[in-house]
């Protein structure tokens, strides 16, 4: 999976990274949101590609290209709200790494990185803003960077309640059944 | 306490877990077949599944006391692989065998075109053997999925009353109450729901129509989280009869729109010395054991 985006594959490989998208294996997921799939995978696959790394605690830094792909996705939004909401209903964190991908999908890289331990709650003056960047994807354009002041607090995203942060960590196998 | 856990996967479970369930009171489950973590690739690895599903594992509830019918399908993940596909055109045969009560677990898993042909299909195989449905709502983007999966049942020739939504919460438990069909809540650890998030649950929705189950699988999860509910439940006020409406009478009246569903015949255990196909699981049993 890692090879992919070094090889002249096109489209062919594919079916590789969405049968590892289907996996359970933390390993094999981070690897299969990488480059390759950053370029190929269609937008309904890869929203759920995010979700899923969110799902099962692959930190959102694995997903090659993040900014450029969730910059103005109203659908992806959607469905992380949603998932917050039900983190919310159930007493459950919500993770720094779901608001910094909310942030994204409005064009809005200034959230740091969550396992700096920083609340994303109180970061809502962000004096100087640092877009990510990963290095295992140093092809990924530069994404427009909003004005500090134009994040909407999560609350403000139809969460219900308030939201909590946590460190994201890889958790055990997550359930199937 | 009497326990029917209508939804765990015992292939994946010890025989600690079979002793310690019986001990809490478990006397049957239904075992719905499922992704095994890792990929299948070839109808044939489900076959053999399968079989197992319906013999031997079985024969090993029982050497605990415990009856044991399973839930046969093409689940909602591998049915987006087309090396897995050809599995739908052997279920027919397998649908028929007595403790086969339901198809299942169907459902979505990423919402794709070909996991909403798998679950079209599964849904008329079920309505066409006169079956029961297991449907598992999608782990991402719960609450959309739960609408797709209302609308894939109403297009389909089964009534609403012939199927469980399962892995349902706080968010997606109201419209599938408004749906008519009935209500599967599990119970795990970290994930899913946990016992008092349950309890809060039946006091709003009441006892009808829910089915409770711990889905313990490979991944971490507790075969006793039926157990727990109904201790939860017996703290938070319910009466014994609400407890065993809930943990019993619930599971045995939709798993019976089967018509298969007799579990006087195998409720004694059987003899120390039987064997399925000529294999014993007697390893290292203390002689004149159970």
């Amino acid at each position: 999976l890692q090879a992919l985006p070094y090889l002249p594959l096109g489209s062919g490989a594919l079916a590789l990274v969405e049968d590892a998208l289907r996996a359970n294996d933390t390993r094999l997921i981070a690897a299969a949101v990488g480059p390759y799939a950053a370029r190929h995978l269609d937008p309904h696959s890869w929203r759920h590609a995010v979700l899923k790394c969110l799902f099962t605690g692959v930190p959102l830094t694995a997903v090659a290209d993040l900014e450029r792909r969730a910059h103005a996705d109203g659908e992806l939004a959607r469905m992380l709200a949603d998932y917050a909401r039900e983190r919310t209903a159930a007493s459950r964190p919500v993770s720094a790494d779901l608001h910094r991908a909310l942030d994204l999908t409005r064009g809005d890289t200034s959230r740091t990185d969550p396992r700096t331990g920083t609340d994303p709650a109180a970061v809502s003056d962000r004096a100087t803003p640092t877009a990510p960047a990963d290095p295992e994807t140093p092809t990924t354009p530069t994404t427009p960077t909003a004005p500090a002041g134009s994040s909407v607090p999560a609350a403000q995203t139809g969460t219900a309640g308030p939201a909590t942060t946590s460190t994201p960590v890889v958790s055990s196998l997550p359930e199937e059944s | 306490m009497r326990i029917f856990d209508p939804h765990i996967h015992m292939t994946s479970r010890t025989t600690d877990d079979y002793e310690a369930m019986y001990a809490a009171g478990v006397r049957a489950v239904v075992e719905p077949s499922f992704w095994l973590g890792q990929p299948r690739t070839s109808p044939a690895s489900f076959f053999d599944y399968f079989d197992a599903l319906l013999g031997w594992e079985p024969f090993r509830a029982a050497q605990h006391g415990i009856a044991h019918r399973c839930t046969l399908a093409l689940n909602p993940k591998e049915a987006n692989d087309p090396r897995c596909t050809p599995v739908l055109d052997a279920l027919p045969r397998y649908l028929i065998k007595d403790s086969v009560v339901a198809v299942g677990e169907i459902g979505y898993d990423s919402m794709t075109p070909a996991e909403d042909a798998a679950l079209a299909i599964q849904l008329q195989l079920a309505a066409d053997h006169g079956l029961p449905a297991l449907v598992h709502t999608p782990h991402r983007d719960k609450a959309a999925g739960l609408t797709r999966t209302l609308d894939a049942i109403r297009e389909s020739d089964l009534p609403v009353e012939h199927v469980v939504l399962d892995h349902l919460n706080e968010t997606t438990v109201g419209a599938a109450a408004d749906s008519g069909c009935w209500l599967g809540f599990s119970i795990y650890p970290d994930t899913k729901m946990d016992e008092e998030r349950m309890v809060r649950i039946l006091r709003v929705h009441g006892t009808d129509k829910v089915l409770v189950n711990s889905a313990a699988d490979w991944g971490r999860s507790d075969p006793l989280k039926t157990r727990r509910v109904g201790d939860a439940m017996l703290g938070a006020g319910f009466t014994e009869d609400d407890v065993d409406q809930v943990l019993w009478r619930n599971p045995v009246a939709f798993y019976g729109i089967s018509g298969r569903l007799d579990l006087d015949l195998d409720l004694d255990s059987p003899e120390p010395a039987a064997t399925h196909e000529g294999n014993s699981i007697l390893r290292g049993a203390p002689v004149g054991g159970r």
